[in-house]
C-alpha cells in the first residue's frame, strides 16, 4: 500500500526527518509512536502533500504510483486521508455542504456521478449517530466552535464517509476524554477491513488500548528507531521514550 | 490637498453647486471634506458617462414583490428636510448635488399591504423619502442597476418609533453611479440594510446614519467582482444613548479593481451605553489592484463599548490545504471560501425570501453563471 | 525617571495641574530679535560657525517653507501660529564658547538637570547611559564620550557633526525627511538649532543606552531640534530622549526633525518620554509638539523599533513612521498617549512596506480624560511588490469622563495580494469589575486606577529600555 524509503525532509532550512523508512500493506495497523518534536507530525503533512516541506531525500510509494507527483486533492482522491491533530475551522462553511463537497469531488475523480442527497443525507446521519455527532452540529459552520473533542469526531466522520484506502491518524487522541476516545476508537475500528490500512501516530500508549495496531514503531529524531509488535508499546509505556528509544 | 484642487478645477454643475452652497456648513472646505473623500478620486466620479440600460430585473425579484416605483407619489421640496439635518461633520456632495433636482418625492411603505416592495430606482429621477409608519413591518427592496441618469440620488429613509425595517439593495452593472443614503432612526425603532454590489464599474455608495436611543441599526455589504473603482463610505452616528449599530463590509477584489472603504461611528458626549462595532474585510486576489480602508471611531462618551477591525489578505492556505487534502480541487475550494467569506454579510439578511434569492444570486456569480 | 511610575502618577493626578518639571532656571542668554527672516537664519547657522554649505541648505529649506501649507490633516484645533513671535535661538551666554569640561559649565544649567534627575558630572552620571543635554538651541554635554569615541561610536550634537563629519551629515540629513515633506519640516531644516547626532560603525553593537535631554528655558522661544542617527551594517543602538519645559503662560513651539537610518541587519530602537508643559487646566500655555519622525530601513533584515511615551505639551501631532525599503526589514510602533484637560494629541505612525517579506507591529494605547481630544492616526500601506509583507495593527483607548474625546482613524492601504494586513481598535472606559475588586482589596479609587492604567499600557511600557522601566 505505503513505501516510503530513506525520507529526508527539512522545513525552513531545519532537517527534520532523516532517513525514515517505513512500509505499510494492505490491511494492516501501524502505530507510530514518538516524543515531541521527533517529526511524527511532519511526516503525515508530508505524505497529505502540505507546501512548505523540503523532500531532500528519498521515496514514497503509494498504491505503485509515486505519491509526491500527486496534488493534494489527488493524493486524497486516491484514498489518502489525514485526520488532522488540529482541524481547520472555516466559518461560513456548513459541515454537511463540506463532507458532501468532497464526497462528489472523489465521486468525480473515480468518473462517478455526484451522490444523490437523500441517500447522502442518510448515510451521514447513520455515521454521525454512531459517533455520538448530534444533526444541528452537522449544520454548523465546520469545526467553528466546536469543543477539542467534537473537532476529533468530527474528522472520524469524514474519514467513515470517504472510506479511505490509507488512514494517518494524527494525534487523534489528545484532547480527548475517555468515552469520546471510546467513541472515536469504535469509528476507527469499524472501518478497518483487510483491504484498507491505517497509520496511528500518537504519543501515548493508551490509544492502541482501543485500536489494536499490527506493528509499532518508535520514531526518535526524525527515524524510525525501533520496531515491533504490540508488546512494544506495553514496553515502552513502562521503560518511557529515553530508556527504549535513545539507550538501545 | 491635491483633492481640493483637483475639484476645484473641474467645471462641472453639480460640483459648483456644491462649492457655492453654504446651506451645510460655513466653511465647505473644511479638513473633513478632504479626509472623507480620502480614497474617493472625485475627479473620476464628476465625469458622468452613463449609457442606456440593458439590464433587467431579474424575475425572481418581481416574484417577492409589490413594486412602487411606478406608483403615484407626493412630491415635496427637499430644501427644508436638509435644513433640519443634524449631522455632524457629515458635508456630502450628494446631499448638495440632490439641491440640483430639489424635487423629492414621498413614499410610504406602509401606504402598501405587500410586505416586500421593490423600488427600482431606474424608474425614479428624483430624490426620494421613504417613510416607515411607528411599529411598521415592512422588507424594502432598492434596486438600482445600468443607471441612466446624471444626477446623483439621494434616498432618505425615516424609521419612525418602534419600526422595524429591513432594506436589501442590489447595485449592479453600472457603468456609474452615486447614491447617498441617509437614514433617521427614531426611538425604538430598528433598520437592517443589506448592500450586496456586483459588477460594478464605477460607484460611490454613501450610507448615513443617525441613532436615537434604543436603536438598532444594523449595514452590511458586499462587494464583489467590480471592476474600476467602488467606494463606500458610512457615517453613523449615536446622539442618545443606549442604541447598537454593526457594520461590516466584505470585499473580494481582483482583476485591477480598487476598492474603497471609509466608515466612521461617532458617539456623542450623551450617548453612554452605546455599542457600535464596525468590520471590514478584504479578499485582494492579485496584486494589480487595490484594497483601501479606513475605519474610524470618534468617541465622546465614557461609558460605551465600541470596536472595529480591518483585515486586507489572501485567500487562507491553511483552509485551502484543508480542502485539498479532502480530496477538494482548489479551484472549487477557492469558490466555497470564497461564498464562505460573503456569506456574514448574506446571513443578515432577516426575510428568508430576500436571503435566499441574494445567495441564489451569489452562488450564481460565483459558479460564472 | 522611571517612565511607569510616571504614568501612574500622570493618571493619579487627573484633574489636579501638577507639572513638576514646571520651574525655570536663570541664566543670561544670547538671543536674534525676535521673528522669521533670512537674517535669523543666517545668525543661527554663523552662531554655529557652519560651513558655507549648511547655510546653503538652511536657506534653501526656508524659501521651500514658504511655499509649503501648513499641515491639516489631523484632528486638531490649532490656533493661527504667529511665526514672527518667537526667538528662534537661545543660548545660554555661558555656553557662547564650547565648555571643554563639565567645570567650566555655568552652575546653573547643571543643577536645572540635576532637579531634573539628569545628573552631567563624571562621578554622578547615569550608568549605562550616555546623555547628550540640550538647553534651549545648544547641547550642554555629552557623556560617556570617550568610552563610546573608543569603539569608533560618534555620539554628539548635530552641531559639532556638521563640523567634524561634514560627510556623513551631507550624505544622510534629509535624506528621510526630505525638506520639501511639509511646512514644519521645511522650518526645521532652515533653523534648527541642536540635537543629536550618532553613528554606529559596522558590528558594533552600541554597549550603552544613548539619550538626549531636551529642555525648553527661555521664553517665547522655539525649539526646533534635529536629530540623525545612522546604524551601519549589523550594528545596534538603543536611544531615548526626554524633554520638559517650564510653566509659561505663552504657548512655545517645538517642531522636531528625526531622522533615522539603519543599514543592513542593523537595528535601532528608538524611545521618547516626551513630558513637555502640557499648559494649565484652562488650557492655557503649553508646547505646540509639532514633530516629525521617521526611520529608513534600507538595508535588507534591518529593524527600527520606536517607543513612545507622550504625557507632555499642549497640542501634539506627531507620526513616528518606518519606511521599509530592505527585504525581510521590520517596522514596530509602541505608544501610549496619555491626555488630560485641554490637551490635543494627533498621533500614530506610518509603516510603508516596499521590500519582500517586510513586517510591521503597532501597539498603540491612547487615554483620556478631562476635556481632551486624543487621536490615533496611522497609515499601512503594502506597495504591491512587497510580496508577503505582514502588518498587525491593535489601537485601544480608554475614556475617562464624558467630556473628553477617543477617535481612532487608521489608513489601510494593500496592493499586494500575498499580504496581509491586520487592524483591531477597541474604546472603553476602565473596567468597573477591576476597579471594583481593586478597591476591594484595599486600594483606594486613584491607586486603583492607576494600576488599571499601568495594566492598560504595560504592553507598551515594556518596551522602554530597562533603565527606564520598572
Amino acid at each position: 500500500m505505503l513505501e516510503i524509503k530513506n525520507l529526508h525532509v527539512s522545513m525552513e532550512g531545519k532537517k527534520i526527518l532523516k532517513g525514515l523508512d517505513l512500509k505499510i500493506n494492505q490491511g494492516e495497523v501501524h502505530a507510530l509512536m514518538g516524543p515531541n518534536g521527533s517529526g511524527k507530525s511532519t511526516l503525515s503533512y508530508v505524505l497529505s502533500g502540505k507546501e512548505g516541506y523540503d523532500i531532500e531525500e528519498g521515496s514514497i510509494t503509494y498504491k505503485n504510483k509515486n505519491l509526491l507527483d500527486l496534488e493534494v486533492d489527488e493524493r486524497a482522491n486516491e484514498g489518502l486521508f489525514l485526520a488532522f491533530q488540529y482541524p481547520m475551522e472555516i466559518p461560513g462553511v456548513q459541515t454537511s455542504f463540506f463532507l458532501r463537497t468532497a464526497i462528489n469531488s472523489k465521486r468525480k475523480y473515480l468518473g462517478k456521478p455526484e451522490i444523490d442527497s437523500l441517500e447522502f443525507a442518510k448515510s451521514m446521519r447513520g455515521v454521525a449517530e454512531k459517533l455520538s455527532i448530534s444533526s444541528e452540529m452537522l449544520k454548523r459552520d465546520l469545526n467553528v466552535n466546536y469543543s477539542g473533542g467534537e473537532k476529533k469526531k468530527q474528522e472520524i466522520l469524514q474519514m467513515s464517509m470517504l472510506n479511505p484506502d490509507m488512514a494517518i491518524l494524527d494525534e487523534t487522541d489528545s484532547g480527548l476524554d475517555i468515552d469520546a476516545l471510546r467513541i472515536v476508537s469504535e469509528g476507527v475500528n469499524n472501518l478497518r477491513n483487510n483491504n484498507n490500512s491505517f497509520l496511528v501516530i500518537t504519543h501515548y500508549q493508551r490509544l492502541l488500548n482501543y485500536i489494536k495496531p499490527d506493528f509499532v514503531h518508535i520514531i526518535a529524531d526524525g527515524k524510525i528507531v525501533k520496531s515491533g509488535d504490540y508488546s512494544l508499546a506495553l514496553e515502552l509505556e513502562e521503560k518511557g521514550y529515553e530508556n527504549l528509544a535513545f539507550n538501545k | 490637498m491635491d483633492l481640493a484642487n483637483n475639484i476645484q478645477n473641474i467645471n462641472n454643475p453639480v460640483l459648483l453647486d456644491y462649492l457655492n452652497t453654504k446651506i451645510l456648513t460655513n466653511d465647505p472646505f473644511k479638513k473633513p471634506f478632504v479626509e472623507n473623500y480620502k480614497y474617493a478620486q472625485l475627479n473620476k466620479h464628476i465625469n458622468i458617462d452613463f449609457k442606456a440600460s440593458t439590464f433587467e430585473i431579474p424575475k425572481s425579484l418581481l416574484d417577492i414583490s409589490f413594486e412602487i416605483s411606478s406608483q403615484p407619489h407626493p412630491e415635496v421640496d427637499l430644501l427644508e428636510t436638509i435644513q433640519n439635518w443634524n449631522f455632524h461633520n457629515s458635508d456630502s456632495i450628494f446631499r448638495v448635488g440632490s439641491l440640483v433636482n430639489r424635487k423629492s418625492i414621498q413614499i410610504n411603505l406602509d401606504n402598501f399591504k405587500e410586505n416586500i416592495l421593490l423600488l427600482d430606482l431606474n424608474k425614479i429621477q428624483n430624490n426620494i423619502q421613504i417613510e416607515a409608519s411607528p411599529s411598521s413591518s415592512k422588507v424594502l427592496i432598492i434596486y438600482n442597476a445600468n443607471r441612466n441618469q446624471e444626477v446623483p440620488q439621494s434616498i432618505f429613509i425615516n424609521s419612525s418609533k418602534q419600526s422595524n425595517l429591513e432594506i436589501v439593495h442590489f447595485d449592479l452593472s453600472n457603468k456609474k453611479s452615486f447614491l447617498y443614503f441617509q437614514s433617521i432612526l427614531e426611538t425604538g425603532s430598528s433598520l437592517n440594510f443589506t448592500s450586496i454590489q456586483y459588477f460594478n464599474n464605477h460607484t460611490r455608495n454613501e450610507f448615513y446614519a443617525s441613532l436615537d436611543s434604543e436603536c438598532n441599526f444594523s449595514l452590511h455589504g458586499l462587494n464583489y467582482d467590480n471592476k474600476g473603482l467602488n467606494d463606500n463610505y458610512s457615517f453613523i452616528q449615536h446622539l442618545k444613548p443606549s442604541s447598537s449599530s454593526r457594520e461590516i463590509f466584505k470585499s473580494i477584489i481582483s482583476d485591477g479593481a480598487i476598492t474603497n472603504f471609509q466608515g466612521k461611528i461617532y458617539v456623542d458626549a450623551i450617548a453612554q451605553k452605546t455599542d457600535g462595532y464596525q468590520m471590514s474585510r478584504s479578499l485582494l486576489l492579485d496584486s494589480h489592484s487595490k484594497a483601501n480602508n479606513k475605519p474610524e471611531l470618534e468617541i465622546y462618551a465614557d461609558d460605551v463599548k465600541c470596536s472595529h477591525g480591518s483585515t486586507v489578505s489572501k485567500i487562507n492556505q491553511d483552509q485551502l490545504y484543508y480542502f485539498n487534502s479532502r480530496g477538494i480541487s482548489t479551484e472549487i475550494a477557492k469558490i466555497i471560501l470564497k461564498k464562505a467569506f460573503l456569506m456574514e454579510v448574506l446571513n443578515s439578511i432577516r426575510d428568508t425570501q430576500v436571503k435566499e434569492l441574494s445567495i441564489n444570486l451569489i452562488d450564481s456569480l460565483l459558479n460564472g453563471h | 525617571m522611571a517612565a511607569t511610575q510616571k504614568t501612574i502618577e500622570q493618571v493619579n493626578k487627573l484633574g489636579n495641574n501638577e507639572y513638576k518639571y514646571g520651574f525655570s532656571t536663570d541664566v543670561e542668554e544670547i538671543k536674534p530679535p525676535k521673528g522669521l527672516n533670512e537674517e535669523v537664519v543666517k545668525f543661527i547657522s554663523a552662531q554655529k560657525n557652519e560651513p558655507e554649505w549648511m547655510l546653503e541648505w538652511r536657506l534653501n529649506a526656508f524659501k521651500v517653507f514658504h511655499k509649503l501649507p501648513h499641515p491639516n490633516w489631523a484632528k486638531l484645533n490649532i490656533p493661527k501660529i504667529d511665526f514672527q513671535d518667537y526667538y528662534y535661538y537661545s543660548s545660554p551666554k555661558s555656553l557662547a564658547d564650547k565648555p571643554k569640561s563639565l567645570d567650566e559649565i555655568d552652575p546653573e544649567i547643571l543643577k536645572t538637570y540635576e532637579k531634573l534627575g539628569i545628573p552631567l558630572k563624571e562621578q554622578e552620571i547615569l550608568s549605562g547611559v550616555a546623555v547628550d543635554a540640550v538647553f534651549d538651541s545648544v547641547s550642554v554635554a555629552t557623556t560617556y564620550k570617550k568610552q563610546l569615541n573608543d569603539l569608533g561610536i560618534i555620539f554628539c550634537s548635530i552641531s559639532e557633526a556638521i563640523k567634524e563629519h561634514p560627510e556623513l551629515v551631507k550624505k544622510y540629513l534629509g535624506s528621510v525627511i526630505p525638506v520639501t515633506d511639509h511646512s514644519f519640516s521645511a522650518l526645521n531644516s532652515a533653523v534648527f538649532t541642536d540635537g543629536s547626532f550618532v553613528y554606529i560603525p559596522e558590528n558594533v553593537r552600541c554597549p550603552v543606552e544613548l539619550s538626549t535631554y531636551f529642555r525648553i528655558n527661555a521664553i517665547n522661544t522655539g525649539q526646533f531640534e534635529r536629530t540623525l542617527i545612522i546604524a551601519d551594517k549589523n550594528s545596534y543602538v538603543s536611544y531615548l530622549e526626554g524633554c520638559t519645559a517650564p510653566m509659561r503662560d505663552e504657548n512655545q513651539l517645538h517642531a522636531a526633525n528625526v531622522e533615522l537610518i539603519a543599514l543592513d541587519d542593523a537595528e535601532i530602537k528608538y524611545s521618547t518620554v516626551q513630558n513637555w508643559y502640557p499648559g494649565d487646566a484652562e488650557g492655557k500655555g503649553g508646547i505646540y509638539n509639532f514633530v516629525t519622525k521617521r526611520g529608513a530601513c534600507r538595508g535588507v533584515n534591518s529593524k527600527i523599533s520606536w517607543t513612545q511615551v507622550e504625557t507632555g505639551s499642549a497640542i501634539t501631532w506627531k507620526y513616528p513612521s518606518c519606511i521599509l525599503q530592505g527585504d525581510n526589514s521590520k517596522g514596530e510602533f509602541y505608544s501610549v498617549a496619555i491626555t488630560n484637560n485641554k490637551q490635543q494629541a494627533d498621533t500614530g505612525t506610518k509603516m510603508i512596506h516596499i521590500g519582500k517579506n517586510t513586517s510591521s507591529k503597532i501597539i498603540s494605547k491612547g487615554i483620556s480624560a478631562g476635556y481632551a481630544n486624543n487621536t490615533y492616526r496611522g497609515l499601512v500601506n503594502i506597495h504591491s511588490k512587497a510580496s508577503n509583507a505582514r502588518n498587525f495593527t491593535q489601537c485601544d483607548s480608554l475614556l475617562i469622563g464624558n467630556k473628553c474625546g477617543a477617535h481612532t482613524v487608521p489608513y489601510i492601504e494593500s496592493s499586494n495580494a500575498d499580504s496581509t494586513v491586520e487592524h483591531e481598535a477597541t474604546t472603553s472606559k476602565i473596567n468597573e469589575d477591576q476597579l471594583f475588586y481593586c478597591q476591594q482589596r484595599g486600594l483606594s479609587s486613584e491607586d486603583a486606577v492607576g494600576l488599571i492604567v499601568n495594566g492598560f499600557c504595560k504592553e507598551v511600557l515594556q518596551h522602554l529600555p530597562m533603565e527606564f522601566a520598572v
